[in-house]
């Protein structure tokens, strides 16, 4: 018995170092994607969102009231929001729609929780483009519901992430034109958010904004100089 | 007893750091695609929405009534935007066989003279897919329902059915299973009702031909 417990014990100890581990994990870190910024674009998780829907077993609240949820099993790992898109000055210069599923690469041990996230951004007037993103949201989730919620630490603060981390070789999202004056565009971004508070996984829903840092080609010739009007109409 | 202690951390250690590692985080059920080949090469799918039941929302300007839609469904664009030429849906999709295999977004603007659709759709077990193409929807809606008969604000039962783009619709980027792609694609409506509040009835068939570029 005292073998047995002894065995237990030390099972247990093996554990916890492992989580230990995965918690301070650097392979599982932030990391910093470099663009240059010509266009910033804010948005909102929260009463001015205009959409946000999933498979309902997130916890978060849908919105609009009566929204269908994405309850079947092919689409409920899916997360879908609509979003008023601001620019510098506070004026609504665009609209999108934000696609996330938790991605393949997801691994506590080598790469964190990715998120494969798309945006298809229209500027009224100027034409649309697609966002292909993908982002680790371990670093977000470890410092609320891990840190916060399960080791019961203060929140202290307002913290920004980083999270968007690919495709691009410099870790940035791609942007790719599709239509109007973006029809031939190319481009990186990087996606930045700011949490204000936290105090339950219920509240990422409420208290959350997010910018977008664009630097968009839309003449994609080699000699062009011309950068993008991606916030402006 | 210190080799028994030994051996049941590393135990503990090793075997949680190899469950993480290994056990599958990520499971997206997969229906498989109903695909074939087109006559000149390239792979045919095609997905379909139904309407109104796989309309999720939609938003947009006054310039593009009219899609507009159920109470529930639509939304109102911030004051900034509200006069602007654009719309925004966001839909389930299905396959063939009507399965919901997708969410799909739809975004029309009026940009440069001209105006333009994008798709985005997007099978979580096997990617995304973005096609675009010039044609402006709502004056054509708008055309072929007048042409039927549709009174705005009565109800209207019948058939239309016409394509929405105008040139060379072409699928422009994919990601996962769709990455590098490159093709055409051709959206088709198919109305067979509009409520008296304006929501359509009838089916968006979406017809797509990929080729994977190198």
């Amino acid at each position: 018995m005292k073998w047995f417990l002894n065995w237990l014990l030390a099972v247990l100890l093996g554990v916890i170092a492992a989580l230990t581990v995965l918690y301070f994990n650097p392979l599982t870190d932030e990391t910093t994607a470099q663009t240059d910024t010509t266009a910033m674009l804010r948005y909102e998780l929260g009463p001015s969102t205009l959409a946000f829907t999933h498979g309902d077993r997130l916890g978060l609240d849908l919105q609009p009231q009566g929204v269908p949820a994405l309850w079947e099993v092919t689409i409920n790992n899916s997360v879908l929001g609509l979003f008023d898109l601001k620019n510098r000055q506070g004026s609504s210069v665009a609209i999108a729609t934000r696609i996330s599923k938790l991605s393949r690469k997801t691994n506590p041990v080598t790469t964190g929780i990715v998120v494969s996230d798309h945006w298809l951004v229209t500027v009224p007037g100027a034409g649309s483009y697609f966002i292909e993103s993908s982002e680790n949201l371990w670093p977000l989730l470890r410092d609320t519901v891990v840190r916060t919620n399960l080791l019961r630490r203060p929140w202290e603060g307002v913290r920004r992430y980083q999270p968007t981390e690919g495709p691009e070789f410099n870790g940035a999202a791609r942007v790719t034109g599709t239509t109007g004056r973006f029809k031939n565009a190319r481009g990186t971004a990087v996606n930045t958010v700011e949490l204000r508070d936290y105090v339950r996984p219920s509240q990422l829903r409420n208290a959350m904004a997010g910018e977008l840092s664009l630097n968009i080609v839309v003449d994609a010739t080699p000699d062009s100089a011309a950068t993008n009007s991606a916030e402006t109409r | 007893m210190k080799a028994t202690f030994i051996f049941g951390f590393l135990l503990g250690f090793i075997g949680l750091l190899l469950g993480a590692y290994f056990v599958p985080w990520t499971v997206n059920e997969r229906v498989a695609a109903i695909a074939g080949v087109a006559m000149n090469g390239g792979r045919q799918e095609t997905f379909i929405i139904r309407l109104p039941a796989d309309r999720i929302v939609s938003v947009g300007g006054t310039a593009a009534a009219p899609l507009a839609t159920d109470p529930i469904a639509r939304i109102e664009p911030a004051a900034d935007l509200a006069s602007s030429a654009f719309a925004a849906e966001q839909f389930k999709v299905r396959n063939l066989d009507g399965v919901v295999v997708g969410v799909g977004t739809r975004h029309w603007v009026a940009a440069d003279g001209s105006a333009a659709s994008t798709w985005a759709v997007s099978v979580p077990s096997r990617g995304t897919i973005v096609f675009a193409g010039e044609g402006d929807t709502p004056a054509r809606l708008r055309d072929a329902l007048t042409r039927a008969g549709y009174r705005q604000g009565s109800e209207w039962t019948g058939e239309i059915s016409f394509d929405v783009a105008d040139e060379s619709p072409r699928v422009v980027t994919g990601t996962e299973e769709f990455g590098r792609a490159a093709g055409r694609f051709m959206e088709t409506w198919t109305i067979t009702g509009v409520t008296s509040e304006g929501e359509l009835r009838g089916t968006i068939t979406l017809d797509t031909i990929v080729n994977q570029s190198s």
